[in-house]
């Protein structure tokens, strides 16, 4: 009856393990986000407390990001600097491919991320090119900070 | 004893090869993973195009005319002066602190806690030199849209904000 012990002792118990490696996976899993073009970590936004996340989430979002020299990212197009005419042009694209699908593309939101550091005038020219393409919903997104 | 040892090894299955994938997907997901920080708006309304000139259409003009306030940056891009009309109220936070006093006492002169109804309706027109940073202006807009108590309730104040177009270049 002694034999078996040596038997038992190799047998280590792995459900605990296996348990905590599945619940860390789903953790994971639930938060990872993929969506890095809408946040590019390279631009350091402006901290604000009273900034409020929005309740709902915006309607068919544009993002744009004015980086601190001033270099506006669109999409997916991160590491392309573009004259103000090119976002223009591709704003003009994107309002009638909108309209195109039947969406109305006034009601689309532009979600503005600027640097901390960037020019206050750059911010508005690239609003300005927004408006002129026609969108008419802005936001200005900052870093909420508890105090 | 043959016997005996075929049944134990029909027991034990063999986890390797899924540690090994689980291991796997669980590396994949924490290098992937990204600490988001919270982010919040504030929505503005963007004249598009400079106010014009003659009578203004009634049906337009809202309730309150605009608190005009203008930020003067220095070379650097600086917020070297908070104005509003006349007002100078200094540089820096503190010209902003100042200004947050004194937008309360015009819309809320009893308690400085302005109607609800009011904040909703009470408009700011914001004119900011070319070079200034951008960080000034989103002080700004938080010191002019509400006011944190020490008891984290926020008091509301000027919900609308517009921009006029940038001075200099």
């Amino acid at each position: 009856m002694a034999k078996p012990r040596p038997q038992e002792t190799a047998d280590a118990d792995m459900t605990p393990m296996i348990d905590m490696t599945f619940q860390l996976i789903a953790f994971f899993m639930v938060l990872i986000n993929f969506t890095e073009a809408d946040q590019n970590q390279a631009i350091n936004l402006p901290s604000s407390e009273l900034a409020k996340t929005p309740d709902f989430p915006p309607e068919g979002p544009v993002t744009l990001q004015v980086e601190k020299n001033g270099n506006v990212i669109y999409g997916i197009q991160t590491a392309k600097d573009f004259e103000l005419k090119d976002l223009e042009k591709m704003l003009k694209d994107e309002y009638t491919q909108r309209k195109l699908m039947g969406k109305d593309p006034k009601m689309s939101t532009i979600i503005i991320r600027g640097d901390k550091n960037a020019k206050t005038g750059r911010i508005q020219q690239v609003v300005g090119v927004a408006q002129i393409v026609g969108y008419e919903k802005f936001v200005l997104r900052a870093k909420e900070v508890a105090k | 004893m043959a016997r005996k040892k075929r049944d134990d090894e029909k027991l034990n299955i063999n986890m390797t090869p899924m540690i090994d994938i689980v291991f796997q997907l669980l590396i994949f997901f924490v290098m992937s993973f990204k600490i988001v920080t919270p982010e919040g708006d504030f929505s503005v309304k963007m004249p598009m195009t400079p106010p014009t000139d003659g009578q203004p259409n009634p049906e337009d003009t809202p309730p309150l005319p605009p608190i005009q306030i203008r930020l003067n940056s220095s070379t650097n891009g600086q917020l070297l002066e908070v104005q509003s009309g006349p007002r100078n109220f200094g540089r820096g936070e503190a010209g902003l602190e100042s200004l947050q006093k004194f937008i309360l006492q015009q819309i809320a002169p009893k308690d400085g806690r302005p109607n609800p109804e009011v904040a909703k309706e009470t408009e700011v027109e914001l004119t900011c030199d070319f070079r200034l940073k951008y960080e000034y202006v989103i002080k700004c807009i938080s010191y002019v849209t509400g006011k944190r108590e020490a008891n984290g309730e926020i008091i509301r104040i000027a919900e609308k904000i517009k921009f006029a177009a940038p001075v200099g270049n």
